[in-house]
């Protein structure tokens, strides 16, 4: 491998320009955070009795939600493409966040959550209704435009909209469009979960005795039987997998023959729809063959995802093979280059598609987690020549931020709470000693060397540095900024689930350890660690609810 | 055209995925992983290519 592209240090700092992407990608994630949590806590179903302004919310509430967010992303789609290379960002210089704006933001918003509970909660009527609707929209309107303000000065926002003004009729078109085609697709629904359950007929028919009830929609064997609701008719896969390949098509468009290109798309959505079809006959094999728990848990939580994952991969992977519908250069001996990215994030890819597999094979416990360590141990050794230039070195300061960082995840988890307790698997308990002990054995051999392996060379060495610039392996973790630890740590912690604040916490933590010395080996060391600590807490106290 | 056509299938994309309420088909549990995923081997595929 070459040696230079995966050293950490660069003596010349990169060059320092205010970045409007990076920025808006801030706002973005604020916002999308905040839309989550309160699509999560309120429903406009609940003002279905209200009166005035408030019912017009309820009535039309999602909709316009709906259209505003299609609006936005397609502006932001479309400008991208726009600026990207046309604007002179140069002449900015940087700005910091304006925290003024900031705690605006923040307090406009607690504003609106509280006069949210107001409206969505309490039956309000009259003028009540109108004034507080009035009031909720404003404290709305108001933390938008100060997140706006807080992470771009609106003198550049003022070049954004100068720049992109044309764009504008797109964007409104789409938020316009997008709650009509809404309402437009309920038909959709009812028609395709009688052709999926005819399909599914059709592909059980060879292989077992089919028991159905077209009135009902159930089908199956005699031993097993499902229900297809309308949520698994298919068309759920086939709206992403739409959105997926448009987003696709329309951000790389230069790298794409048009029209031919677009065939891609009814492609997938044919693909994935017959992908569910086949996810449901083989849950109806696994029940049929004993395995309900199975049938109804893991496989029926994973496999959709799986064939999503599959389809959308395979598709840009076999696209970018054919000439016909590729702009981009075929690859040949001569103009294969090296991939770093790929160096720092296979391990990390391969133990998600390890555990997508693992977890579709079980029902509640885990019992195939050793094929994780070894998927990812195989990219590991794969990959080894490239990691021998990376300092694996470490001090004992990392080890001490990893004990910080159990410390700290024990006492969140004691303070605001995480899943409820549980007790070592039933099913664990009933295997022989020596299966227990081995299975025991890897999953600590996963915590402690795998997964802090795969998940520093993906977070910190990648995601982190690549904040910074896009010649990632070039950036000394030394020089990365606050923001990059943040946002590294925001996307480590939500991978933790109901865990993300902690998880940040230790995301940053992992981080500091990272940039003290630029060295890679203090991260994993303090990750090790963490994970030492807390597998030996789950071993010796019996909370298993830590793994 | 190309612009018109990727919005309208981008749209319908959005209304039909959109009420998927209750999910077994796509299970939202599974979400941050699965997306993960598909984010990590978006990485590799496309800086393969920009080399």
């Amino acid at each position: 491998m070459g040696q230079g592209p995966v050293s950490p240090c660069l003596k010349t700092p990169p060059v320092v320009v205010f970045r409007p992407s990076v920025r808006l990608s801030y706002l973005i994630a604020l916002f999308t955070v905040e839309l989550l949590a309160i699509s999560i806590w309120l429903d406009t179903t609940s003002l279905t009795l209200a009166t005035g302004l408030a019912k017009i919310v309820g009535d039309s509430g999602a909709d316009i939600l709906r259209g505003v967010i299609a609006a936005g992303a397609t502006a932001v789609a479309l400008g991208y493409r726009r600026l990207r290379g046309n604007t002179d960002w140069a002449q900015f210089a940087p700005v910091p966040l304006a925290w003024a704006y900031l705690a605006a933001h923040t307090i406009t918003i607690t504003v609106f959550g509280w006069l949210s509970s107001h409206l969505f909660r309490t039956n309000v009527s009259g003028t009540n209704s109108n004034a507080l609707t009035i009031a909720w929209l404003s404290a709305g309107l108001a933390a938008i435009t100060f997140g706006g303000l807080a992470f771009i000065p609106f003198r550049i926002w003022r070049v954004l909209a100068q720049s992109t003004a044309s764009l504008a009729p797109w964007s409104i078109a789409a938020g316009v469009i997008t709650p009509l085609l809404s309402k437009f697709s309920w038909w959709l629904w009812e028609p395709a979960t009688a052709l999926t359950f005819r399909l599914v007929s059709a592909v059980l028919a060879p292989l077992v005795v089919v028991v159905s009830d077209p009135a009902k929609l159930t089908i199956g064997s005699k031993a097993f039987q499902v229900t297809i609701a309308s949520s698994c008719s298919g068309l759920e896969g086939v709206g992403l997998m739409l959105v997926f390949g448009a987003g696709w098509l329309l951000l790389f468009q230069e790298e794409f023959h048009f029209p031919q290109a677009l065939m891609l798309i009814p492609a997938c959505m044919a693909l994935i729809y017959l992908v569910n079809v086949f996810r449901i006959a083989a849950l109806i094999l696994i029940g049929d063959a004993g395995a309900e728990k199975v049938a109804l848990g893991g496989f029926h939580s994973q496999a959709g995802w799986i064939g999503f994952n599959a389809v959308a991969l395979g598709m840009l992977a076999l696209a970018g093979r054919i000439p016909w519908i590729s702009t981009e250069p075929q690859r040949t001996a001569a103009n294969t280059k090296e991939n770093p990215p790929a160096w720092f994030v296979a391990p990390f890819v391969a133990m998600l598609a390890a555990g997508m597999i693992s977890h579709a094979v079980a029902s509640e416990f885990e019992w195939a987690y050793p094929f994780r360590v070894v998927a990812v141990g195989a990219v590991v050794l794969w990959f080894r020549s490239r990691y021998q230039s990376l300092l694996w070195r470490f001090g004992w300061m990392s080890v001490g931020a990893g004990v910080g960082a159990f410390l700290l995840w024990i006492l969140v988890e004691q303070l605001i709470g995480g899943p409820p307790a549980t007790s070592m698997p039933t099913q664990l308990t009933t295997w022989p000693g020596w299966a227990s002990f081995g299975w025991k054995f890897m999953r600590v051999l996963g915590a402690v060397v795998t997964v802090p392996i795969a998940e520093e060379l993906a977070f910190r060495g990648f995601l982190m540095r690549r904040w910074m610039s896009e010649i990632f392996e070039t950036v000394n973790p030394t020089d990365c900024s606050w923001t990059a630890i943040l946002i590294s740590s925001l996307v480590f912690g939500a991978m933790h689930g109901e865990r993300w604040f902690a998880g940040t916490l230790a995301g940053i933590i992992y981080a500091m350890a990272y940039r003290k010395r630029g060295r890679i080996g203090d991260a994993v060391a303090a990750h090790a660690t963490t994970n030492a600590l807390l597998a030996a807490w789950v071993l010796v106290t019996g909370n298993w609810q830590y793994w | 055209m190309k612009k018109l056509t990727a919005l309208v299938l981008f749209g319908i994309g959005v209304s039909v995925s959109a009420y998927g309420a209750t999910v077994p088909e796509i299970d939202p549990a599974s979400g941050a992983s699965a997306l993960a995923l598909l984010g990590g081997a978006l990485v590799m595929i496309r800086s393969r290519r920009k080399q």
